[in-house]
């Protein structure tokens, strides 16, 4: 296993570069989830701002989206 | 200024006539953009090393770079007064063609701060200990190549009207699109010095000068309509 | 007719609008993010287990498997994007600037990767973290073309004007990456000192070639999965008065109180 690991001496080049990829698929999922949230929010603020009623007739559906 | 004509000549003449005269009044500017040329092919020397042989080598890199940076420093100007006060929404909607107009203005452009590039090159060139011949190239490859960087600045410039971000926004955009012209018009210099000779960059330098023109003026015209929606 | 098609919206053209794409996208995604699962778990499990080490790189060159495939995404995707903005402009649809805005930030990732695995690739194989080679360096001012779309879309407020703008810039700089291709490879074999050249792999044996084409489907399915999940987020954003909005979140909101978690 751990001369596997070691890939004939070139551990730390391939490592480095498939942690490399691996961290930037991390960062990108995370921002996804952050935008989506994000942007539920914004929704949430425009259209309570266009309409106070409009939120009121349905709050736990836009607090769940919001979570 | 009286209006433009209705065709696309006279649009074009107009436009570009217009735009000298507004050079002319602002000679320092002009001035400046040719200094800074100078500066900078200066300080490689400083930032490198003063040996003759190094400098000959990388003298057409420099002096290229040096031109792509200086003719960054103008294309702000190239719409930026006219959006200010109106005159290029006027542009849009008179009955000369807007791309007729437009390449007026990138016309004008490139005479007033272009040309001088290309007539200070020798100067460049002999800080550099090129020889002659090597400079007539360099001369030659700029008058082909800075004709385009115009034309690319222009429609980066017209998109970037009414953008934040400025001049630093308008180099990122620019300087991508112009890493063919840097390599084949450094590149001609440097395949002539080798005794390659300079035809085929010097050829493709053309194409490219050549096809800037065909769809330059479209292209720029479409960015200055979306800048005015 | 086409104008009758879109105006009562039959056929394909009724997913050109956010409301119906929505629910679309919202189904596509997780196909995809399978797929991309599936496929990199193959692609992987090939170039790490079935390909035989290389006699002159040795183990090294396991590096290609994500280094070629993000490469070829990266360009692919920017033609993608710029596709969507030449429809943008030709249809006036803002459902395909969207989605070209959706694509660029993966495209400038796997441009930015592809550098890095490249340089790292590099170093053990030819001494130096980085080398002028036609791909790389074309590579590297795909990033900054990339770089530029987003940042002309940022600085522009209004978001109709920033599609159009960033999608004529799109569409020049599309034109622009044969030349700008073209014109490296002239440049990297003029000056021909040494024989680096990532585009010259070493001699493929078949498992590599499997491998390194199982990757790239695997980034490619992800690349999709990815930005259909970014174009959703920008629709809401962008879109957030709409009546299909608000039925959107009513259904979300209920389908995550019944499952008991947060909307993907």
């Amino acid at each position: 296993m751990s001369e596997w690991l070691a890939m004939g001496g070139y551990g730390f080049y391939v490592w480095s570069a498939y942690g490399v990829l691996a961290i930037a698929l991390a960062v990108e999922l995370a921002s996804l989830r952050r935008r989506r949230h994000t942007s539920w929010q914004r929704v949430a603020e425009l259209r309570a701002a266009r309409e106070p009623g409009a939120q009121a007739a349905a709050p736990a559906a836009f607090e769940e989206a919001v979570k | 200024m009286n209006a433009p004509a209705d065709d696309a000549l006279g649009g074009l003449w107009w436009a570009c006539r217009r735009d000298l005269k507004l050079a002319m009044r602002s000679r320092t500017e002009l001035a400046v953009i040719v200094v800074f040329f100078l500066l900078v092919t200066s300080l490689f020397p400083l930032a490198v090393s003063p040996d003759p042989e190094l400098l000959r080598s990388i003298a057409p890199g420099i002096a290229w770079v040096a031109a792509l940076l200086a003719s960054l420093l103008g294309l702000s100007r190239l719409f930026a007064a006219d959006h200010a006060d109106g005159t290029l929404e006027q542009m849009v909607l008179a009955p000369a063609p807007l791309p007729a107009l437009v390449a007026g203005k990138v016309l004008a452009h490139w005479l007033a701060t272009g040309v001088p590039l290309v007539l200070l090159a020798p100067l460049a060139g002999l800080q550099f200990g090129l020889a002659a011949d090597a400079i007539a190239v360099l001369a030659a490859s700029l008058a082909l190549g800075t004709p385009i960087l115009s034309w690319l600045g222009a429609i980066a410039a017209a998109l970037t009207l009414g953008a934040r971000g400025g001049a630093s926004l308008l180099a990122l955009l620019v300087l991508p699109l112009a890493v063919p012209v840097l390599i084949f018009g450094a590149g001609a210099v440097e395949s002539f010095a080798s005794g390659l000779g300079a035809d085929a960059h010097l050829s493709l330098l053309g194409a490219g000068l050549i096809l800037a023109w065909v769809f330059g003026p479209a292209a720029a015209a479409l960015a200055v309509r979306i800048a005015h929606e | 007719m086409t104008t009758t098609a879109i105006r009562t919206g039959s056929g394909w053209y009724r997913y050109a609008s956010p409301a119906t794409f929505y629910p679309l996208a919202g189904k596509m995604i997780p196909w995809f993010a399978a797929a991309a699962v599936v496929l990199a778990a193959a692609g992987l499990y090939i170039g790490f287990f079935v390909a035989p080490t290389d006699w002159q790189q040795g183990e090294s060159y396991r590096i290609i498997f994500i280094h070629v495939p993000t490469a070829w995404m990266a360009m692919f995707t920017y033609v993608v994007m710029a596709f969507w903005c030449a429809v943008s402009l030709a249809f006036n649809a803002r459902l395909s600037a969207m989605m070209a805005q959706a694509l660029a930030p993966t495209g400038a990732m796997f441009a930015f990767v592809s550098l890095w695995t490249g340089a790292f690739w590099g170093r053990p194989t030819w001494g130096t973290y980085w080398v002028w080679d036609a791909r790389l360096t074309s590579t590297l001012v795909l990033l900054f073309l990339y770089l530029g779309f987003i940042a002309l879309r940022a600085s522009i407020d209004d978001p109709r004007r920033a599609d159009r703008a960033a999608a004529l810039l799109a569409l020049v700089g599309v034109v622009n990456v044969p030349i700008i291709y073209f014109s490296v490879r002239w440049w990297n074999t003029l000056h021909q000192g040494s024989s680096i050249s990532m585009t010259a792999a070493p001699k493929m044996a078949q498992t590599m070639l499997v491998g390194m084409l199982l990757m790239s489907l695997a980034a490619w399915a992800y690349t999709i999965a990815v930005t259909l999940h970014r174009v959703r987020s920008i629709m809401l954003e962008r879109e957030a008065l709409a009546g299909w909005v608000g039925e959107a979140a009513a259904a979300e909101g209920t389908a995550a109180a019944a499952a008991g978690g947060a909307p993907r």
